[in-house]
């Protein structure tokens, strides 16, 4: 994988890397494509990926109003917030 | 007395005939963590005000004669990644060093409202992803935290502790901060099989908040504590025992294996050709999921948030890249590298049908047999991957003292026969654990 692939991913991930972190990551990516070589001789022909066991349903409640959580401990952890908002960059124009 | 050194039995035992009282024991454990905290740095948050008050409420219910629950007034432990109302969660990264989540996991309001004490929030591995560094969680009667079958080298059952992941489904995940939705597990750790027993008891249950929770009834465990393994079938995959592994592990695991064939259990040698793409299916299912788990966090509504931004997209990727250390970038990367759509079918797609294929291979010996019994560290993934239940007992002594693990993993919902045969394991076995 190229620097720029390497760039190009990280900016995917939404991580900033450091320099060294950046060189770093060719080596980690060959381990990923070993394993995804050693994968490459198992037959998954026609084979559904791995699911949970049970029956998977729905859960519904009546649709009365309910207190739901304080918008104060919603916004507790805030790191920064504004009249009741998380506050954020200009996201749209 | 050695308070600390008691099995969660035995201090229930001690508590309900008020030979000791929860808060001397809350303040035997703590003693002993501050004491020893200097080396193992075993807890991230201490909670000791907020123990001693509760322990406290426990013992005046004692002294009123109230008959409580088996977990009454014993201290636990509990991994960092559990979501804990008012106290810090922080899954040890900086990311989330100042988060207090405004909720409980299902399991804390679970346990507490069974009255057991939490001592604190115990260390553990950056979003509990394996790194070349082991983290000792700190001391408690028993603990509670996670695993998701990552390789942690360790050739030991963890610190010489029982160590159960119950079945998919039986123990809510609900505000258990998720790595890989796949994989993750509530990992239980207690002293002794017995004290699973009673842990299980207390941590089982339908969730509705986790949509992954079995409605089911469950079992009394402790019905499970008996030496009966009398025509149990127990399959030893040879993959496990090749030439390649720790001998001291390797005689270890057999002669614990020839034990219980002593004890009646009937035990065969079996083959398991996907052994060998457990790990390939594990990392690449992992780092897929924990990149697009970890992406919730952006420093928008909680958690680190970088100082200097000129935009949004700055505001996430410094916020990211200051957050989280090497291994769980690293990780991230390569999970976003599974799952992008070049790659996806080759690699993600690829593991998780191989994971329906390793699954198939256990379901089929597990027809044939009741348990599979391998040594902990080749087996620790085999769990998180088919869902089926496991419990890790030490079986042994390596030659520098340490603990070794044998891992016996069982059918789904079947955890009565796991006890059942840990115990008789247990039981007839002794062996000192270096401390």
């Amino acid at each position: 994988m190229t620097r720029q692939e390497i760039i190009t991913l990280a900016q995917t991930t939404s991580l900033s890397l450091e320099e060294s972190e950046i060189e770093a990551f060719t080596s980690d990516l060959e381990k990923m494509i070993d394993f995804g070589k050693q994968l490459e001789d198992l037959n998954t022909e026609e084979v559904e990926i791995s699911k949970r066991d049970g029956t998977l349903y729905n859960v519904f409640r009546k649709d009365e109003i309910k207190p739901s959580m304080a918008k104060e401990e919603l916004l507790a952890n805030a790191p920064k917030q504004k009249n009741g908002f998380f506050f954020v960059p200009q996201i749209v124009e | 007395m050695e308070l600390v050194t008691k099995t969660a039995y035995e201090l229930r035992d001690m508590l309900r005939h008020k030979e000791i009282t929860s808060e001397q024991l809350v303040e035997a454990y703590y003693e002993k963590i501050e004491s020893d905290d200097q080396k193992n740095k075993g807890y991230i948050t201490l909670d000791k005000d907020n123990a001693l008050a509760k322990a406290r409420e426990v013992d005046k219910k004692i002294a009123a004669g109230e008959t409580l629950p088996d977990l009454a007034g014993i201290p636990m432990g509990i991994k960092d990644n559990i979501c804990t109302k008012g106290v810090k969660t922080t899954c040890a990264s900086k990311m989330l060093e100042n988060f207090i989540p405004p909720y409980n996991a299902t399991i804390i309001e679970k346990l507490e409202s069974q009255g057991a004490i939490m001592l604190g929030k115990q260390s553990m591995n950056e979003f509990a992803m394996a790194s070349a560094t082991e983290v000792v969680p700190g001391d408690a009667a028993f603990s509670i935290g996670t695993c998701a079958g990552e390789a942690t080298g360790q050739s030991t059952s963890p610190h010489g502790l029982v160590r159960m992941k119950a079945s998919n489904g039986m123990i809510s995940k609900y505000g258990v901060i998720s790595f890989s939705s796949t994989l993750d597990q509530v990992a239980l750790s207690t002293k002794d099989v017995a004290d699973m027993a009673l842990v299980l008891n207390a941590t089982v249950g339908h969730d509705e908040k986790d949509s992954t929770s079995m409605p089911k009834e469950y079992p009394d465990y402790t019905k499970s504590l008996v030496q009966d393994i009398e025509g149990i079938r127990i399959a030893m995959p040879k993959e496990y025992f090749s030439e390649d592994i720790n001998q001291d592990i390797k005689q270890a695991v057999i002669a614990a294996a020839d034990q219980l064939k002593q004890k009646g259990a009937i035990v065969e040698e079996v083959s398991m050709p996907l052994a060998k793409y457990i790990q390939p299916v594990h990392y690449i299912i992992s780092s897929g999921e924990a990149s697009s788990n970890l992406a919730r966090l952006d420093g928008v509504a909680y958690g680190h948030r970088a100082k200097d931004y000129t935009d949004v997209d700055s505001l996430f990727s410094k916020s990211r890249g200051e957050g989280f250390d090497s291994e769980v970038k690293r990780r991230m990367m390569l999970g976003t590298f599974a799952l992008s759509k070049e790659s996806y079918d080759a690699y993600y797609k690829k593991a998780m049908q191989g994971a329906a294929l390793i699954k198939k291979e256990h379901q089929d010996i597990l027809d044939q047999f009741d348990i599979i019994l391998a040594p902990t560290m080749s087996m620790e993934a085999s769990a998180n991957i088919t869902g089926l239940p496991a419990i890790s007992i030490p079986c042994g002594i390596d030659s520098n003292g340490f603990p070794i693990g044998m891992q016996l993993l069982g059918k789904a919902f079947n955890e009565e026969t796991l006890l059942k045969a840990a115990y008789t394991f247990e039981q007839t076995t002794s062996f000192e654990v270096k401390k």
